[in-house]
């Protein structure tokens, strides 16, 4: 992951920096178009960024 | 120097609240005379407040920076606590006109309470009731509206 502060990855995701601690904090599960986008910033996918597999796996 | 209006809404709304700090300035220096200390300090404060928000609405829609850093704000996150937010004070304001109600009911009832408070309570506890029904329908009418559209 890079290092960046939560207002840079807010500002390259265009939302509040509030938002950005709300997903840190697994307060707020983000849209669709948000989650794409946090996974382009840090070159990953979105099943890998929020770690679908085990998610569901811990579902079941 | 020509400055660009970036968010023209912010910007009325600034020369709008300026406008009102114009009518308290206006209302301070020609009828100063004629008004109690209590008037006078209400208008100053208008006066302050308008003046303070005015600008910094219109300085706001003027800065590229701080109108995109104020759109960035108004995310998706954002849209859903004002979306919370709007249905849980219409909760409570629907669970509090129903105990008021029944509240006003219950005093008249076991008061035995007539003449004009008893009217007042009855008459409380039918616009309270009103309050109720009209928040219960209009919830209604919204879900089955959005049901529908989404």
């Amino acid at each position: 992951m890079r290092n960046m502060t939560q207002q840079q990855l807010a500002d390259l995701v265009f939302v509040s920096s509030r938002t950005i601690i709300s997903l840190e904090k697994e307060n707020y599960n983000p849209s669709l178009m948000l989650a794409y986008k946090i996974a382009l910033v840090f070159g990953t996918t979105v099943e890998e960024l929020y770690c679908l597999e085990e998610n569901v796996k811990n579902e079941k | 120097m020509k400055n660009k209006i970036y968010n023209k809404k912010t910007f009325c709304l600034g020369l709008f609240f300026l406008l009102l700090s114009l009518v308290s300035l206006t209302e301070l220096i020609f009828f100063f005379d004629s008004m109690n200390v209590g008037k006078i300090l209400k208008n100053f404060i208008y006066l302050v407040f308008n003046t303070f928000v005015g600008f910094w609405s219109v300085q706001e829609s003027l800065s590229y920076k701080q109108t995109k850093r104020a759109e960035q704000e108004k995310d998706e996150r954002e849209e859903l606590v004002n979306l919370k937010s709007a249905n849980a004070s219409i909760i409570i304001i629907q669970i509090t006109s129903l105990i008021l109600v029944i509240v006003a009911v219950i005093v008249w009832y076991l008061g035995r309470i007539d003449g004009l408070i008893g009217a007042a309570l009855l008459g409380s506890a039918v616009a309270f009731g009103i309050v109720f029904i009209l928040t219960f329908f209009s919830q209604l009418v919204t879900y089955l509206y959005y049901y529908n559209k989404i």
